[in-house]
């Protein structure tokens, strides 16, 4: 789980990312500051549930907003671990 | 009040004269003075050739938009609010207020007879050439409430209808608005704190990124405005949860229907009775399962084409489907199979004609998939031309796109496919 999301966001933020200074991407980088923007954002969670086959900002009851890669990570584990 | 409802700065005379009413990253901030000056005696270094002519305000100033709007209201026939990357051609005849002449020593008292200045708003996202939509002073007000001391953050253009809106809330309502200039949303986050914002307005995809703001908790917020897309229940939710000091509404407003209506009970949707008991100055239809408003004060017809949009009983389709569940209305999308990315309306064919034009694409579709992150992003379906390198035609059709179109408009996914279903008269099937 963990090793396809980092793997979607990378491959994601390489081709939507604006401009070629991109920092490196570790748990604790803030996802405002990794270089996606909202509609790189949109693509990584759309990826994610195509491979994934779920989604866990829209499932019910759990209005969230990670703001770091960790809590990102985290959030799709324990929506899996849930399922 | 005594003051007339056709004027956008009525009431501003009750406010102390000290009132700061603009608060803008790099400019000095804009006070009830300053402004009452301009309408008294117009800061334009304008000769009395303006007087009923049409004028176009391109600054990308607030602050200079506002002087110049009151240095124009009660002169100028009709005023379009261009902005900086709009053109004043698109007004026949207009012309453009030079950025110097906002803020020069005042040329002559208002002459007498005053005009009853209208105001003009350059529709934009969906296909084709803008629109014209013309406004009175009163329909731009209409919905401002009186909220004395309220600090509202701007997050749209002031010339676009969504941030006209916020600026006279707090021009007209008693307030002052805060205008960030940076571009990165955590720097106007900051800024918006730094100026103890607690008013604010944004698109629900805007909401859901400023949610990931580390600090966005510390905006010390009283009212949270979500609208120019659907509002849903996860959403609003999750804004008053962040926010527990706020009311949390949504608003519905466009353009040609103006600002119709406000929903606080921070559910998605509005109530049934809306339709029998409508907000004060308009009515509201539900016709099939498109929605209708009605609002007089706005003018019935597009400026320059004259096409009326507006049917004999002065209703406007707005092309917004609803659906009635448990007492409740709830809005389904647009009508026209127009997407909606992150509060940006835009029909697929202009997405599909672009991808038309390469070279490498034979043919495209283009459709919207929801998004719990922007409500909807675009997906295009591509057949490949003959010879076209399969292996990197996503990511190159997706490069071109980020290089031509807005960002709304770039394929979120792109599918290489053999061919794409035909309907029964030969088009491209928009639906499978």
């Amino acid at each position: 789980m963990r090793e396809t999301v980092l793997e979607v966001l990378r491959s994601t933020r390489a081709e939507f990312a604006d401009g070629p200074d991109l920092p490196e991407l570790t748990d604790d980088t803030v996802l405002l500051e990794s270089g996606l923007d909202s509609l790189g954002f949109a693509v990584v969670v759309t990826e994610l549930e195509d491979r994934l086959g779920f989604d866990p900002f829209s499932e019910a009851d759990t209005p969230y907003y990670p703001q770091t890669v960790r809590e990102f990570v985290d959030f799709y584990e324990k929506a899996a671990a849930a399922r | 009040m005594s003051v007339a409802t056709d004027s956008v700065f009525a009431g501003l005379g009750q406010r102390g004269t000290g009132d700061v009413l603009v608060v803008a990253e790099g400019e000095p901030d804009l006070t009830v003075g300053e402004l009452l000056a301009a309408c008294d005696h117009p800061v334009l270094a304008l000769d009395d050739g303006w007087h009923g002519a049409d004028a176009a305000l391109t600054t990308a100033s607030t602050r200079r938009a506002l002087l110049a709007m009151a240095g124009l209201e009660g002169r100028a026939g009709r005023v379009l609010l261009a902005g900086a990357s709009g053109s004043p051609a698109l007004l026949p005849g207009a012309r453009a207020v030079p950025d110097d002449a906002v803020g020069a020593p005042a040329a002559a008292p208002r002459a007498t007879g005053a005009v009853r200045t209208r105001w003009v708003f350059a529709t934009s996202g969906t296909s084709g050439s803008p629109k014209l939509v013309t406004h009175t002073s009163a329909s731009l007000t209409r919905a401002t409430a009186r909220l004395p001391g309220a600090r509202w953050g701007l997050l749209y253009d002031w010339h676009r209808f969504a941030g006209t809106q916020v600026v006279l809330a707090a021009v007209a309502g008693g307030g002052t608005v805060l205008v960030p200039a940076h571009a990165r949303l955590e720097d106007r986050v900051g800024f918006l704190t730094r100026n103890r914002c607690d008013h604010l307005s944004a698109t629900p995809s805007l909401w859901r990124r400023l949610l990931m703001v580390p600090g966005a908790a510390e905006l010390p917020l009283r009212q949270a405005t979500l609208g120019g897309e659907i509002a849903d229940d996860r959403t609003l939710a999750a804004v008053a949860a962040r926010f527990p000091g706020a009311r949390v509404s949504h608003v519905y407003a466009s353009t040609e229907a103006g600002a119709a209506f406000a929903v606080h009970d921070g559910r998605a949707g509005f109530p049934e009775g809306f339709l029998t008991d409508p907000p004060r100055g308009i009515a509201l239809e539900v016709r099939g399962s498109r929605l209708h408003v009605a609002n007089a004060l706005v003018e019935p017809a597009y400026a320059g084409s004259g096409v009326r949009f507006v049917d004999d009983r002065g209703f406007v389709d707005t092309g917004d489907d609803v659906e009635l569940r448990g007492g409740r209305f709830h809005f389904l999308g647009r009508s026209s199979g127009a997407l909606n990315v992150g509060g940006t309306t835009f029909h697929p064919e202009r997405v599909e004609e672009f991808l038309d034009s390469l070279p490498e694409v034979a043919h495209a579709r283009v459709r919207g998939r929801a998004s719990s992150v922007l409500g909807q992003i675009v997906v295009a379906e591509v057949v490949p031309a003959p010879g076209a390198d399969r292996s990197s035609l996503a990511a190159e059709v997706r490069r071109r796109c980020r290089a031509s179109l807005p960002a709304a408009m770039v394929p979120g996914k792109v599918l290489l496919v053999d061919e794409l279903p035909l309907d029964a008269s030969g088009k491209v099937a928009r639906r499978d």
